[in-house]
């Protein structure tokens, strides 16, 4: 992984080191305040569950537990980029149709993800205290070493250094050195700290390899699925649409040229007609021709076709792309796609006034973000969205659609490049 | 002549109308499905059924299935079937019966309005209007083994035009031979497939079909 391959490079420049030591030590002191919200939660939250939770009143109580870890876990797997280089990567099983309770309720004890996010924070909240606090004691003893000589006036004069009564303002020196000769340790202490603790983030908050495999034959067949899907569409659309129009053409011409001799007027009309039904054969061409890539993006990239779409969106829409490389082309598509679908979705459902659309590369992922101040409510289930989440996952992305009763709703793909 | 339109695309269903009321024909009714077709039938009695294969709700081939509903419930109720695409497995199962009255053309057809208005008489006398696509695709399809293996190359050529619904005059003037002859061949493929004596234009659908189940 990536990661791995940040934290052993062997040769670091000093700047680089430096932020390194900044990260980790960042790592560790947030994880210190993390760790004590983690035990507070499963603390409060177990009780509650075990309370509550063989009443049916308590099955909210159980999903609102699950749900605060699950809100953690994903503060938990963006902190770990402070050690890893890179946040960690969520796969949760997609939320069910059946949005009643105990649908839900069986989903979530069905993911084993979500587990693993209790498993993770009941030994983080021992491993994250204890870790910080070594830290901090490590760092209280060198930074206090160091410091010695600039406030030894003001110990009361009983007060031990190491098991030693410091008597004169040198020996404090010598205090100083001793600081100094920590430090080192301290430093190397704080690496290993850090990365075993994102160690274990990464081993239980991160998708195995097995799980990633099983996940991606799943959206490989979803991929096929929604390719089907798609032929149909494109075959009912050129069935109904422009073969029907050219057959209708073709019949107006016959009819034309039967009646040419005796009734000349009237096959001038019919030629005309059939001439319209032309052009509308090649208007329907061209719309199904877009459908299936859009001229735009093949020819100039994210950017402008982004910024088309935004511009065509009846409800008023700003784009901000931020790609200098262009994705690989099924990328691309998928990303167009997102944002197409999701401005489709703000004008037709959430009485939105804006939207806005960004879209960024960060860390070889193309991260699409469609959000719009609507009413909110969209259905993640509905034909449209779970389309979308199948062409996105057939890519090994992800796709999130957040979208509570009064909005606003936020539409969220992130789409690996495979650099 | 008294004819049934089922077409669920209006664009379409209002064109084939008009250029049936433009050659003289009595279009009695037009339905967008295999129901309203059933009942038309029904009501009407036409002297002929025009189908498309695919109607709601599916959009499968639900117009072929309407037809030989139609066929169950009135022997040889003579059907013209209108596709975008030839597939011989439709043309056999509505010939299958051999009674005859079977029509299966591509909707491009429809624009060499002489031929199609002539198929629209041949299948409601009880003729045949196979598309010559579809009946390639079966020249195509029967290069080795079965009973048509005994036709020799001209046999198979004047069974094809057949299936197309060609006069013993029309395959004459195709293959360029005497009529005459055209006679001979068909009577050497009668005796060739084993079809029993009988009256000529249902011997014609018999050799189609055993062509098509071949």
């Amino acid at each position: 992984m990536a990661a791995t391959a940040t934290a052993s490079a062997p040769a670091l420049t000093s700047s680089a080191r430096l932020r390194r030591m900044g990260a980790d030590a960042l790592y560790l002191l947030t994880g210190l305040g993390m760790s004590i919200v983690a035990f507070t939660v499963w603390m409060t939250g177990i009780t509650l569950s075990l309370t509550f939770g063989l009443l049916i009143v308590g099955f909210p109580v159980v999903l609102a537990t699950f749900a605060a870890f699950r809100a953690l876990a994903d503060i938990e797997r963006r902190r770990a980029a402070l050690a890893l280089g890179e946040p960690l990567v969520a796969d949760y099983r997609r939320p069910p149709e059946d949005r009643r309770l105990a649908a839900r309720l069986k989903a979530v004890f069905h993911d084993p993800q979500r587990w693993k996010d209790v498993a993770y924070h009941l030994l983080f909240s021992v491993i994250g205290f204890t870790w910080g606090t070594i830290w901090l004691t490590l760092w209280g003893f060198v930074i206090g070493s160091i410091t010695l000589p600039a406030w030894w006036w003001a110990m009361p004069s009983d007060a031990q250094y190491v098991g030693m009564t410091l008597e004169t303002w040198q020996q404090t020196l010598g205090a100083a050195a001793i600081g100094v000769a920590v430090l080192p340790v301290t430093l190397f202490a704080q690496r290993g700290l850090a990365a075993s603790q994102a160690a274990l983030a990464r081993w239980l908050l991160a998708p195995s390899l097995a799980a990633r495999v099983e996940r991606l034959t799943e959206t490989r067949a979803g991929a096929v699925d929604v390719a089907t899907a798609e032929l149909q569409r494109i075959e009912r659309d050129l069935h109904d649409g422009a073969q029907a129009r050219l057959v209708a053409l073709a019949m107006d011409l016959g009819m034309a040229e039967e009646r040419f001799d005796r009734d000349p007027e009237s096959a001038r009309e019919l030629v005309g007609e059939a001439r319209l039904e032309a052009k509308r054969a090649l208007a329907e061409l061209r719309d199904l021709a877009r459908g299936i890539r859009p001229s735009l993006l093949a020819e100039r990239g994210l950017g402008p076709a982004i910024a088309a779409l935004a511009a065509r969106s009846p409800v008023p829409a700003t784009a901000t792309c931020d790609v200098h490389r262009r994705p690989p082309a099924p990328v691309e598509t998928a990303a167009w796609f997102v944002v197409s679908e999701a401005l489709a979705n703000t004008a037709k459902h959430s009485g939105a006034e804006r939207a806005s659309v960004w879209v960024t590369m960060r860390h070889g992922d193309l991260h699409v973000e469609v959000v719009d101040d609507g009413r909110g409510g969209a259905d993640p289930g509905g034909a449209g969205l779970k389309g979308l989440a199948q062409r996105v996952e057939a890519l090994d992305g992800s796709l999130e659609v957040n979208s509570p009763p009064g909005g606003p709703t936020v539409v969220r793909a992130v789409l690996p490049c495979g650099w | 002549m008294r004819v049934v339109i089922a077409e669920d695309l209006a664009l379409l269903r209002d064109g084939l109308e008009r250029l049936l009321r433009d050659s003289g024909f009595d279009v009695v009714a037009a339905v967008a499905d295999g129901d309203a077709l059933l009942s038309a039938v029904d009501e009407h009695s036409p002297d002929v059924a025009i189908v498309d294969v695919r109607l709601p709700p599916a959009f499968r081939d639900e117009g072929v299935r309407a037809a030989l509903e139609l066929r169950r419930r009135r022997a040889g109720f003579p059907v013209l079937i209108l596709s975008q695409y030839v597939e011989q497995t439709y043309a056999a199962e509505l010939l299958a019966d051999g009674t005859g009255g079977v029509g299966y053309l591509l909707k491009d057809r429809v624009s060499d309005v002489r031929d199609f208005i002539d198929a629209v008489r041949r299948v409601a006398g009880g003729g045949m209007a196979l598309d010559p696509e579809a009946v390639s695709q079966l020249v195509a399809g029967h290069e080795e083994g079965g009973p048509l293996s005994q036709l020799s190359t001209r046999e198979r050529a004047v069974l094809a035009l057949m299936a197309e619904g060609r006069t013993n005059h029309g395959i004459a003037d195709e293959l360029e031979i005497t009529p005459s002859g055209v006679e001979k061949h068909v009577a050497s493929i009668f005796g060739k497939l084993g079809l029993p004596p009988a009256e000529s234009a249902h011997r014609r659908v018999l050799a189609v079909v055993a062509w098509l189940g071949g």
